[in-house]
């Protein structure tokens, strides 16, 4: 049996409201996962920038093995924390998943709901971390090197530096998309009485 | 298409979950039918079955076996978005905990069935606070669900149920949370909707004072139906 019913349309804008009124009504939630997604990104490209650098002020001291230790780690923290922040994020919010698929919201919907938010937050946290880290990777070389010797050495290198920067918010995004993706898409495949029944 | 006398048929249905290690009987073969603009209550002791029923009438549980049927349309040869579309447009549901979005105003609940339905955003805004003012919330339409009573968040509840003018609207204990007189004005206000809108309405409780406004009463024990009642007779079978 079929009911013929009209194509399910779901509008960009409509998407983009619901989705940006839930983080503004979840403020101090979205704040804290934003904090996450800053902290993580920013502690990568703070030691990712600090490598680069030493690298190209090698003239006076080599990179030392230690630094590749750090970025390792650092990418460790970033994947770890961003995905921490996502995961609980949707996993807090199962039983609204319910209720958006009682009152006939699509799995589709529910998914590009929440991944309207996490891109809206991960843009946001990618760039404010990257601009973060970015600067404090700088000014701890400025211990080392004179601004004098810094300076003309990074304005070379600009373009490497907005490499580093697009790296990683890429990463933020790409992180805090899949994040929420696989849950999301995990609670929304639940039939609502499952996913109201839900307890964290 | 012509009106159908039966807007819900399930017959012979059957559902087992899983508990733990243990298999729940939830329902074991049950058959009723609810006419179209009709009032009826689904009463029996807790773990009899009634929020199982709940669910597989309202397409929000998949059943073992058996057939349901809501207007018409056999609800488990539906795919996915006929599923999606028939809770959205057909049948409105109200819940014992509310369930309203907290991150939302009373209007923006009201308004959220309307966004997947496909309204335009001014439609959607005339009619959420119209149908606020008719559970008579005009008032509070800003408001977010934590700033509500309880009795104020069902009635949100009960105008979100009504969003896309359902066939039917399905309330699972919607006076459990609430005190006396609340549960009172909530199961006045679901009868006046019936009266004057004739939207069908299945409740499943065990709020006796439902009874006293239920056209009938389906009355369940161990997942099957017990007897199925017109008011009048339980008035009498309560008299003698």
């Amino acid at each position: 049996m079929s009911l013929d019913l009209p194509e399910p349309h779901f509008p960009l804008s409509d998407v983009l409201y619901l989705s940006f009124s839930n983080i503004r009504r979840r403020f101090f939630r979205s704040v804290i996962t934003a904090l996450g997604i800053i902290l993580g990104i920013a502690f990568m490209s703070a030691l990712l920038t600090n490598s680069l650098t030493l690298g190209l002020m090698r003239a006076e001291t080599g990179v030392e093995a230690y630094q590749y230790w750090l970025v390792g780690i650092s990418l460790i923290v970033c994947f770890g924390g961003i995905t921490n922040s996502m995961l609980m994020a949707v996993n807090e919010r199962v039983k609204e998943i319910g209720v958006y698929k009682c009152i006939g919201g699509l799995d589709s919907h529910i998914v590009r709901l929440f991944i309207a938010e996490a891109l809206m937050l991960g843009i946001l946290g990618g760039t404010l971390g990257s601009f973060i880290g970015i600067s404090m990777g700088i000014a701890i070389n400025l211990n080392r090197f004179s601004f004098e010797d810094l300076y003309p050495v990074l304005m070379e290198n600009l373009s490497v530096l907005i490499l580093l920067f697009g790296f990683c918010l890429v990463i933020s995004v790409a992180l805090t998309a899949l994040a929420t993706f696989i849950p999301a898409k995990r609670a929304a495949n639940l039939s609502p009485a499952e996913a109201l029944r839900y307890e964290n | 298409m012509s009106l159908t006398e039966y807007v819900v048929e399930i017959s012979d249905v059957y559902k087992t979950y899983m508990m733990g290690k243990i298999e729940i009987h939830a329902l074991q073969g049950i058959t009723f039918k609810i006419k179209r603009g009709e009032y009826v209550s689904i009463m029996g002791p807790s773990g009899s079955g009634k929020s199982t029923i709940f669910n597989a009438v309202g397409g929000l549980d998949i059943v073992d076996s058996g057939e349901i049927f809501i207007d018409q349309v056999d609800i488990a040869e539906l795919d996915a978005y006929e599923l999606a579309w028939l809770r959205n447009r057909k049948i409105g549901y109200i819940f014992q905990t509310f369930n309203l979005l907290l991150a939302f105003s009373a209007q923006e609940n009201v308004e959220t069935p309307m966004v997947f339905a496909g309204l335009p955003r001014e439609e959607r805004r005339k009619k959420s606070k119209e149908l606020l003012r008719i559970v008579g919330l005009e008032h509070r339409m800003k408001n977010k669900p934590g700033q509500l009573s309880g009795g104020q968040q069902q009635r949100v509840a009960i105008a979100r149920a009504l969003a896309n003018d359902p066939a039917i609207v399905l309330a699972d204990e919607p006076t459990a949370n609430l005190d006396l007189a609340t549960g009172l004005e909530v199961i006045d206000l679901l009868k006046k909707l019936n009266l004057e809108q004739g939207t069908t309405i299945i409740t499943a409780t065990h709020d006796l004072k439902m009874i006293n406004i239920s056209d009938r009463i389906i009355w369940v024990r161990d997942g099957r139906v017990d007897r199925i009642e017109d008011r009048a007779d339980v008035q009498i079978s309560a008299i003698s």
